[in-house]
């Protein structure tokens, strides 16, 4: 067998690749929240032509609301009528991009900045239970991070209203160390500290192993993130 | 084996079904479609794109870190381990 392409063929493409990774890194970290910026839009300027963003936000054109004008209207009245984009809270939001895609727990929706969202707002589903926080916010759309996301922590209350941290053990469940002491028991719920009782999850097991002072304590989201098309976003 | 025109054709049509993949499907079969590319093709640098648009689509970027684009890390990793050293070393890589 013969190879016409020499054996040092691959350190001379290393030798180029290298250099041009070294200038990226430096570049990167020079401009890292204006690159960051400038990466985010464009990506998010594909999902837009991908994923069924509404123009709601948007300035309509007259053709477009002469022709659509009675539908347009009643449209409006039903989403008011929902709390969607009308400053109430909390106003419906659509799913664009679900867990699914996502490999860190997070999930897409419809409404941004021009809905009013903004960062650090709860977000519920239709049964008022909390799954997720904003994250990150642009003009019509929004990233939501779950509570579940593994390594995240978050102050609960538990039934006997004790403040306790909850840590996120990824796939809507959640892992809580107890000291030993505290009464717990499997059913139970545990709540977000918030004035609307939004349930985050509910006590799965509760572990406790001979001479540990603390018991583990394991809880999962009544709600199927999965399947979620609608959520509500707290003011 | 493909003539250059259809590794070509393949090459874009591979793309074409990575980019949708990272919007559509589900994360794990986006990264099939990226592991299954960079051993298929040679330098494969569409799996860094796909990669860079899986971070910046979903991952949290509250942190600004590098932390937060681990897939394109990966990736590129992925790619000079299978460019530099993988095909060096196994004959049946070769074009």
């Amino acid at each position: 067998m013969t190879n016409s392409r020499p054996r040092g063929a691959n350190f001379k493409l290393f030798g180029l690749i290298v250099p041009i990774l070294i200038v990226l890194f430096v570049m990167l970290s020079l401009f890292r929240a204006q690159v960051s910026y400038a990466l985010h839009t464009g990506a998010l300027a594909i999902g837009k032509l991908i994923w069924p963003v509404s123009n709601i936000g948007q300035e309509p054109s007259n053709v477009q609301v002469a022709r659509d004008e009675a539908i347009a209207k009643e449209n409006d009245e039903l989403k008011r009528a929902l709390g969607h984009f009308s400053g109430n809270s909390p106003h419906l939001a659509f799913v664009l991009s679900s867990l699914r895609s996502s490999p860190y727990e997070t999930i897409i929706i419809d409404q941004g900045s021009a809905a009013g969202v903004t960062y650090g707002q709860k977000v519920n589903t239709e049964d008022n239970i909390a799954f997720g926080e904003v994250v990150e916010v642009y003009e019509n759309m929004s990233k939501i991070q779950l509570y579940s996301a593994y390594g995240r922590e978050l102050e609960v209350v538990l039934p006997d209203g004790t403040h306790v941290l909850a840590s996120g053990a990824g796939s809507q469940n959640f892992v809580l160390k107890l000291p030993r002491g505290l009464v717990v028991s499997a059913r139970a719920q545990i709540m977000l500290p918030s004035a609307n009782n939004l349930i985050l999850a509910e006590i799965q097991d509760v572990k406790e192993s001979a001479g540990d002072a603390f018991q583990v304590v394991y809880a999962r989201s009544p709600a199927n993130v999965y399947s979620l098309s609608r959520v509500y976003v707290e003011n | 084996m493909f003539t250059a025109y259809q590794e070509f054709m393949w090459r874009i049509s591979a793309d074409a079904l990575l980019l949708v993949s990272v919007y559509l499907f589900p994360w794990w079969l986006t990264l099939f479609l990226l592991l299954s590319g960079i051993v298929i093709f040679r330098l494969y640098f569409e799996a860094v794109v796909a990669a860079l648009l899986i971070d910046l689509l979903y991952a949290p970027m509250t942190s600004l870190s590098y932390v937060a684009y681990r897939f394109t890390l990966v990736s590129i990793v992925l790619i000079l381990l299978a460019n530099l050293v993988v095909r060096r070393y196994m004959r049946a890589y070769e074009n």
